[in-house]
């Protein structure tokens, strides 16, 4: 199966061929060998062994337990993690949770987060201008009544009175008329509204049927987005130059990156499940690799490798679908029985399986350990045979 | 074709399984002066003439 | 509706040729069941990948420039 479309001779074919690296880094090689034109085959040689060594120091070894390595590079550092919920570090006045909370609701793979929170970069203009990036602010944060106006409600005639203030809806840029029809819209009401005072009342007349209008009026989003409650701005030196940024306090990423002047191809969130509903499960398995590295780094303890991180990510995406760590996700999952009584509920697990007639194939950990065999990891998985001729088949790769 | 070399579990598992037997009193293949069976069984190792031979992966079943 | 593909954090998905798939799959010796899955409705999944389809993933990898992955268009 060896087809080399490359222009080498077949000395230098037979030199590469002869390690054992895979197909990718052997054509790799081919490549840089082409390139250099008057390469020689003891040149070839040289670079094919260079890289095989440095490839074979790079693999993981066989039987080496990364899951566990992972579990306890990422476990230690958690000690030092903060335990408290404390806030407002990191970027601007938006209230974060940070540390071990955090760290576990992200393997938890929470519906959404304890504080919810937008990165919105903006687009050409909006990005500069801090007019323009102003209006993004007032399509992102949710407008109550009470930022618009004043309201009082007028007993003695049973109505509710609201005068919105001229230059809040200048700059919120929103009518009075359109103030008006959302409140006909969400309340039902008929509305009375000449400038910018707005009239309204229950239809028949009732103490608390006035009231309860002014409390259902004072949960109605005017403009903006329901979930955001804030919006900070910022000016910050990126790589683009100096621009600036937006952060929310509360999430809805499918309805931000759909605003004019919202750069949908940098704007982020913290909701793992936001990502992946509109951004897929590529972008999710980012995310929670960037989420958790954060998290650590924040504390000083970036230090733990990535790959622990990726692995982690890797298998919370495995399935095209975020599955948490732990009974609900990836350890409820497991296969065999006596695993997942050793976990949780160990009776439910034992009983159900007697009476479904289970199999325990004792391929995994835990239920080795349980029964008193050697584990499949490490040492315990070497499969020894006396003797130095090798029975069938020679050792391919 | 010389077998590619152990890594650090199958080499730890061939020196085990090599020490048990030399405790046990077999022939031991070198002249060494140690009597530790465990590091008989390193210098027999590092000499290779152990007749152990380690299958691995796809080849086992 | 804003093009998800665009997003920095989505790398680049494309539908794998049959032909291609035998070799890689021989070359990792694997069924294609035992790749990674992604689900059908994925927003980042190509208009045209079906199921069973296998979906060639090109990341910007934080351990080397560029990784390789595939994943498997499930229901």
């Amino acid at each position: 199966m060896t087809n080399v479309h490359y222009d080498v001779d077949d000395d230098t074919i037979a030199v590469v061929e002869d390690t054992n690296l895979p197909r990718r880094l052997k054509d790799e090689v081919y490549e840089t060998l082409e390139d250099r034109g008057d390469a020689t085959v003891e040149d070839a040689d040289e670079l094919s062994k260079a890289v095989e060594a440095r490839y074979m120091d790079t693999r993981v070894d066989p039987l080496d337990p990364v899951g566990t390595v992972s579990a306890q590079s990422i476990g230690e550092p958690g000690t030092q993690l903060t335990m408290n919920t404390f806030h407002y570090a990191g970027v601007a006045e938006i209230d974060v949770t940070q540390g071990l909370p955090r760290l576990i609701e992200l393997v938890d793979a929470r519906k959404t987060p304890d504080t919810p929170m937008m990165t919105v970069y903006l687009e050409d203009e909006y990005a500069t201008e801090r007019e323009k990036a102003h209006e993004v602010v007032w399509n992102l944060e949710a407008t109550k009544i009470l930022a618009l106006g004043d309201v009082s409600t007028n007993v003695a005639d049973m109505r509710v009175q609201i005068s919105l203030n001229k230059d809040t809806l200048e700059e919120r840029m929103i009518t009075a008329e359109e103030v008006a029809e959302i409140i006909e819209d969400n309340l039902g009401v008929s509305t009375v509204q000449q400038g910018t005072e707005i009239q309204f009342g229950p239809e028949e007349p009732s103490y608390r049927d006035l009231l309860q209008l002014v409390e259902e009026l004072r949960d109605i989003t005017f403009k903006g987005i329901e979930e955001v409650s804030r919006v900070v701005i910022r000016r910050e030196e990126l790589d683009e130059g100096e621009q600036f940024v937006l952060y929310t306090e509360g999430s809805a990423f499918g309805d931000a990156l759909e605003i004019e002047g919202v750069d949908a191809s940098r704007t982020t969130c913290n909701n793992l499940h936001e990502i992946h509903r509109n951004l897929g499960i590529e972008a999710a398995r980012e995310t929670i690799i960037e989420e958790t590295h954060n998290t650590l780094a924040e504390q000083g303890l970036d230090d733990v490798n990535v790959r622990h991180l990726m692995l982690v990510a890797d298998m919370m995406t495995n399935r095209g679908e975020i599955e948490s760590i732990g009974r609900h996700g990836i350890s409820g999952s497991k296969q065999s029985v006596l695993a997942r009584a050793a976990f949780e509920v160990t009776v439910n697990h034992l009983l159900n399986a007697a009476i479904h007639g289970e199999i325990d194939d004792l391929d995994g950990v835990t239920e080795n350990v349980i029964v008193g065999k050697p584990i499949k990891l490490g040492t315990g998985d070497v499969d020894l045979r006396m003797g130095s001729t090798d029975s069938g088949g020679s050792q391919a790769d | 074709m010389q077998q590619e070399r152990h890594n650090r579990y199958e080499k730890a598992r061939i020196l085990g399984a090599r020490a048990l037997q030399v405790s046990y009193g077999a022939p031991v293949l070198i002249e060494t002066k140690q009597t530790e069976p465990i590091l008989i069984a390193a210098e027999e190792y590092d000499a290779g003439v152990l007749p152990f031979t380690v299958k691995r992966g796809y080849d086992r079943k | 509706m804003v093009d998800v593909s665009q997003h920095e954090l989505v790398p680049e998905h494309t539908v794998l040729d049959e032909d291609v798939l035998e070799e890689v799959l021989a070359e990792y010796d694997i069924d294609r069941t035992d790749l990674p899955k992604i689900k059908r409705n994925d927003s980042a999944l190509p208009d045209e990948a079906e199921i069973g389809d296998v979906i060639k993933i090109v990341r910007d990898s934080r351990t080397t420039d560029q990784a390789v992955v595939y994943r498997l268009v499930v229901e």
